[in-house]
């Protein structure tokens, strides 16, 4: 029979979960088209669209950030794929440049943003994830489907990478 | 150390999502969810196929019928940025639903991409259009005081779309197996792509080669990326035109490149390896692509010297090359060989295609360059109406070089801001460290004295 309490219970949630994860949505979509806000927002909107399409797939038992972080990691390839947006990669160079460059306590980060740019994928992603978008090692590792463990050894050697990319550039050691 | 680092990179910047996207995603999921609850009646459901392309077509119908629904589904000037672009795209999506087979899918992909392509024509013009008491989406941007950096990134995204289209259109060209149809599809793939490049040749040409890296990047890749297929699907549908003739089945990923069609491409134009499909792992191979490009580069400074061109923008593209190189250099230096695809290919796409950015000295309206960078001059009962969008084109270039440099003095300005901000708070962190250290000084003296 047409359950109009289960329907009414399931767009609260879905609604609920949205309200939630929106913004850390959005902020994982920033980082990775070029900070262009008007994309990412239609990317955002997309991807939630999406999810509630396939929300009955869903299993309430698993947490819902690491299902959502999965169809944006999807979402995203194959917007690449149709869009052929290689160019992103320059444009998100010259575009962090022109927005951290404004503000002159933030000069440093633009090196280390560069330096993480320049580093392998699988590094650059979980340093993103762990600092760009806040999770932590527990939510990476359900967003990746791999052990906490192996999560906290990749950051930790990024990290170290990230350490001697810096130390190459010249700076001084005593700062950190 | 480490933990420094961590502390630095916790710094980095969290963007939020803003009201109005916000509000905009909630009313889509919204719509959804009355859909989906509409489709679940038991009732409703045993209409089955019909129901979903019916509850569409009463929507289209009762859209149309408030006038200005008519009016936003086709005018070309209803652009993004525009109040009723969105209904514009929902009334899209409306179409898409009623295409029901492959075939028809294709001709509304196409459909899609001629209108991006169209629409990306008018946001060159400036958005100078307006119609009636419905203000156009660049006087909508001014009275709303959005940047003007917003309006130039409508560009790009609506050029953008636009290719996606097209992709999306052969995507469902692939999955048609009768010969007839598959030719038929190829045939309207190719005269939109045909359409798209002389409609991407005039914004390059609106715009000029003095506007912002976006949108120069973006109209060059996409002229260069649909100029490469293009040749590639005239060949298939070549191809599929034989295989319906003998009433073959036959589907897209089966038409085998034909060798003598090769050459001709390869005479038309010579293909530098380093395009986006290309991922760099070893600095030599990245330099021995970059050689090639600055030769390819060099070789197009030649052929363009011929044509009677404005040396101010000769020497405005050479240098925006120029840039590119240096900068591609620099990013082999690094070592951030993961950035370097990208950059080639912009570079690529503007060699390829820079001529269409610039003005000449005596060019009349309607010239147009060949694939061999020679100028094709147009007839001349086409001069007085060319003469007109011309002075549209000049028009709309300055207003382009107006809006760049106002954006240029407000980042000054707030730059500017920004540091005397700095400098007071500092000062005042200064002067709150002297008083703290007189008052400890005083303590210091009382308790001395006593």
């Amino acid at each position: 029979m047409y359950n109009i309490t289960a329907m009414a219970t399931k767009e609260n949630d879905f609604l609920g979960y949205y309200n939630k994860h929106k913004d850390k949505i959005y902020n994982y979509f920033w980082y990775r088209v070029g900070f262009n806000r008007a994309l990412a927002e239609d990317l955002t909107s997309e991807v939630f669209l999406k999810a509630y399409k396939n929300f009955d797939s869903f299993d309430p038992a698993r947490p819902f950030q690491a299902w959502i972080y999965a169809v944006a990691k999807n979402h995203l390839l194959n917007y690449y794929r149709l869009a052929n947006r290689e160019t992103e990669l320059f444009l998100a160079d010259s575009l962090a440049k022109n927005q951290l460059l404004e503000i002159d306590r933030r000069l440093e980060l633009e090196r280390i943003f560069n330096l993480i740019n320049s580093m392998a994928d699988y590094y650059k992603e979980v340093l993103f994830l762990r600092f760009a978008d806040g999770l932590d090692n527990k939510e990476i590792a359900e967003a990746l489907g791999k052990e906490e463990g192996a999560i906290r050894t990749q950051i930790s050697r990024a990290l170290e990478e990230l350490r001697s990319k810096l130390e190459e550039s010249g700076e001084e050691r005593a700062e950190f | 150390m480490e933990n420094n680092i961590e502390k630095k990179l916790s710094g980095l910047p969290r963007a939020k999502l803003s009201k109005k996207a916000d509000r905009k995603i909630r009313f889509r999921l919204y719509l959804l969810m009355l859909k989906n609850k509409l489709f679940n009646f038991p009732a409703l459901n045993k209409a089955g196929f019909w129901l979903k392309p019916a509850t569409s077509l009463a929507l289209l119908i009762l859209f149309l019928f408030l006038g200005s629904g008519a009016y936003a589904y086709s005018s070309d000037k209803v652009t993004r940025g525009h109040f009723f672009y969105p209904f514009k795209r929902g009334l899209e999506r409306v179409e898409l639903d009623f295409s029901l087979s492959q075939l028809a899918k294709v001709r509304t992909y196409s459909k899609f991409a001629q209108r991006r392509v169209a629409e990306a024509k008018v946001l060159s013009l400036g958005g100078r259009l307006s119609i009636g008491f419905i203000s156009s989406a660049r006087a909508q941007a001014e009275a709303t005081g959005v940047d003007s950096g917003e309006m130039f990134s409508y560009l790009s995204k609506t050029i953008n779309e636009s290719v996606v289209n097209i992709e999306q259109a052969k995507d469902e060209a692939v999955k048609i197996t009768a010969g007839q149809k598959l030719a038929r599809a190829l045939e309207i793939i190719s005269q939109t792509e045909e359409r798209q490049l002389e409609t991407l040749e005039d914004i390059a040409g609106i715009v000029g080669i003095d506007t912002g890296d976006q949108d120069l990047d973006s109209i060059a890749v996409a002229l260069d990326t649909v100029r490469k297929q293009h040749r590639d699907i005239i060949k298939k549908a070549e191809l599929a035109a034989k295989a319906a003739r003998k009433q073959d089945k036959i589907n897209l990923a089966e038409l085998a490149d034909d060798d003598a069609s090769s050459s001709v491409q390869s005479e038309i134009e010579d293909e530098v390896v380093a395009s986006s499909s290309v991922k760099f792992s070893d600095p030599a191979e990245a330099e021995s692509s970059l050689i090639q490009l600055k030769n390819k580069i060099e070789n197009f400074k030649g052929s363009l010297k011929d044509n009677n061109l404005d040396e101010e923008e000769f020497n405005k593209l050479f240098d925006r090359l120029d840039k590119k190189i240096e900068t591609a250099q620099e990013t082999i230096d690094q070592g951030n060989l993961n950035k370097l695809s990208g950059i080639l290919r912009a570079t690529e796409a503007l060699t390829n295609n820079g001529r269409h950015f610039l003005r000449l000295k005596e060019r009349r309206s309607g010239d147009r360059f060949d694939e061999r960078n020679r100028l094709v001059p147009v007839s001349t009962s086409t001069q007085s109406d060319g003469e007109a969008e011309e002075r549209l084109r000049e028009e709309a270039r300055k207003q382009f070089k107006q809006a760049e440099e106002e954006r240029e003095q407000k980042r000054q300005e707030e730059l500017e801001n920004l540091k005397q901000t700095q400098e007071q708070e500092l000062e005042r962190a200064k002067q709150a460290a002297e008083e703290q250290k007189q008052v400890e000084d005083n303590r210091d003296n009382q308790a001395e004295d006593n």
